[in-house]
């Protein structure tokens, strides 16, 4: 399969980088520098270039430069034998997205153009936290098999809110309420089946990763949990149904967008019983289960993006990365603080960075 | 530094769509630099205007005043004129600019409703906003046997062509909706997967 290569990437006033310009090698590219110099801004800036959004922050304002009114990240991909410049103006919230100097059909479109796959210390909440990370994973995967499910997700939650808002305004018997739960319907059961599909492509293939480098005995099992009522009769009358406990909550209380991906190792749900370092194992299984997932349906391998990778893992873990990126065939993006740490690649393969106050340097 | 008065038009026409700042100030320039009476016509034609087109009161599209007609009187527009047109057959939509797009086709042959507005709780209209009761009227009033559905396929047109479903129902008459799907002499391989199921849901029979 080939992979995917941001061959250059230049930065216009974006966070603390001073124009970044930089060439970057076909494997692994290892930015090293010491905390606050600007490295994971500069992974940041690959992720809003391919996917015109931010692992960080859902506020694309925040990523111009102190004082600056516009920001922008340029860089050029290969894929075999294409080549296509990419580029993502920004001003305020607003971003500009554009291929080859044209503006693409749709966000949507352009953010499973270039895949990457992003890996940073926060990312530890995919088992540990919120069920809103495990959903977010199941959407990133989603939408490369199914190209409608970011165009589905957003009519679904505008559903949601409408009749949420109706509920609230003008009560329980609101007359506009079947038509809002309609479409809450409609959206949230095509949403629920791309999700499903996503988990059950992520599931076998996290559970065998976990296996090579978790807890021998204690296998991992992923399975989807929806908060959808399986046809589109019952999940009618569940809306129905919760509007009273819906209106009071302020919120909905059936439907996707309470959605999890369920962990469990040897029977127990992760969250709250895994050790720290399981945790870690799992999260590094789902990531290398995206990467395979997203790898397959879009026919490229994506672009591996690590930041800080050796901050926090033991010895034994930090070799299972290693042995896990080692066998990655396509393109790496990794910082750290401990560049003699890091043991990948070889002379040929290997491009170092160094990053110090915003600027970005060839070592 | 521009004049007061320069600005002060500038200013005005920023409240165009499409118009910024850079632009308006473009436009006041061009016009002084034009022969005097550009100006002073469209001055005149947009004084007039308020008064002079309005919505039609019997379906909103946009109608023009009878000449002499005393203030306040109904106006009455060019397609609920048309005597052509079939009465029998009446599109609703939701905004006077979708009346324009449908009648560009020049395959309409019935009238018009225009809603003036979509169901939207998240902008603060319910279902007593919508202009039910005078569709409602007209339908009976005019003989109306079919009703073509064209608001948009959003979430909002798409709720409100539902709520229309409801509402219209019991008056016994033919309902449909417009089609979504790939627009003519474009290669499939182009139309986004969205249009492209819809357009497969939808599918005729050949």
């Amino acid at each position: 399969m080939r992979p995917l290569v941001l061959e250059s990437l230049a930065t216009f006033a974006f966070r603390n980088l001073v124009e970044v310009s930089v060439t970057l090698g076909p494997s692994f590219n290892v930015f090293s520098g010491e905390n606050g110099q600007g490295k994971t801004n500069l992974l940041e800036a690959a992720y809003v270039l391919a996917t015109s959004k931010s692992f960080r922050t859902s506020k694309l304002a925040e990523l111009g430069a102190h004082g600056a009114d516009v920001a922008g990240v340029r860089g050029k991909f290969r894929e075999g034998p294409d080549y296509r410049e990419q580029s993502i103006g920004l001003r305020g919230a607003a971003r500009a997205p554009k291929v080859d100097g044209k503006r693409p059909k749709s966000l949507f479109e352009y953010a499973v153009r270039s895949p990457v796959v992003v890996f940073h210390p926060a990312e530890v909440a995919l088992s540990m936290g919120p069920s809103a990370e495990r959903r977010k994973l199941m959407d990133r995967v989603g939408a490369y098999l199914s190209p409608g499910l970011l165009v589905e997700l957003e009519s679904y939650r505008r559903a949601v809110r409408e009749r949420q808002r109706a509920l609230e305004v003008r009560g329980v018997s609101a007359r506009d309420l079947p038509d809002w739960e309609a479409l809450v319907v409609t959206h949230g059961l095509r949403v629920a089946e791309i999700r499903q599909r996503a988990a059950t492509e992520l599931g076998p293939r996290a559970e065998q990763g976990f296996a090579r480098i978790g807890t021998p005995g204690l296998p991992l099992v992923v399975t989807y949990l929806g908060h959808a009522p399986a046809d589109e009769a019952s999940f009618r009358r569940a809306l129905e149904e919760s509007r009273v406990k819906d209106r009071a909550r302020g919120a909905a209380t059936v439907g996707p967008h309470r959605d999890d991906l369920r962990l469990t190792l040897g029977g127990h749900v992760a969250k709250g019983t895994a050790s720290q370092g399981q945790h870690r194992a799992i999260v590094l299984a789902l990531k290398s289960a995206e990467i395979e997932v997203v790898s397959d349906a879009r026919g490229v391998r994506p672009i591996l993006l690590l930041d800080d990778v050796s901050s926090e893992l033991d010895a034994a873990r930090t070799e299972a990365l290693f042995r896990f990126l080692g066998a990655h065939e396509g393109q790496v993006l990794l910082t750290t603080t401990r560049p003699e740490m890091i043991t990948v690649g070889t002379a040929e393969s290997r491009k170092d960075f160094r990053v110090e106050s915003g600027s970005v340097t060839p070592s | 530094m521009l004049p007061p008065k320069v600005r002060r038009i500038a200013q005005l026409l920023t409240r165009l769509p499409g118009v910024g700042e850079k632009t308006a100030s473009r436009y006041v320039l061009h016009l002084l630099a034009q022969d005097p009476a550009v100006c002073r016509e469209l001055g005149k034609e947009l004084a007039l205007l308020p008064d002079a087109v309005g919505p039609c009161s019997r379906c909103g599209n946009l109608a023009e005043s009878e000449e002499e007609a005393p203030e306040g009187a109904p106006r009455i527009c060019a397609v609920c004129n048309d005597p052509r047109r079939e009465s029998s057959l009446l599109c609703v939509v939701g905004r006077v600019h979708d009346l324009f797009a449908i009648e560009r086709t020049g395959t309409m042959r019935g009238r018009y409703f225009v809603l003036g507005r979509l169901l939207s709780p998240l902008e603060g209209v319910g279902p007593d906003d919508l202009p039910i009761p005078k569709l409602i009227q007209r339908v009976q009033d005019e003989g109306v046997t079919e009703i073509i559905v064209a608001t948009p396929p959003s979430v909002d047109g798409e709720a409100t062509a539902l709520f229309l479903k409801r509402e219209l129902l019991p008056l016994g008459v033919a309902l449909s909706r417009i089609a979504s799907g790939v627009p003519h002499g474009g290669d499939l391989e182009y139309a986004d997967p969205i249009t492209m199921g819809r357009a497969l849901s939808g599918r005729q029979r050949l």
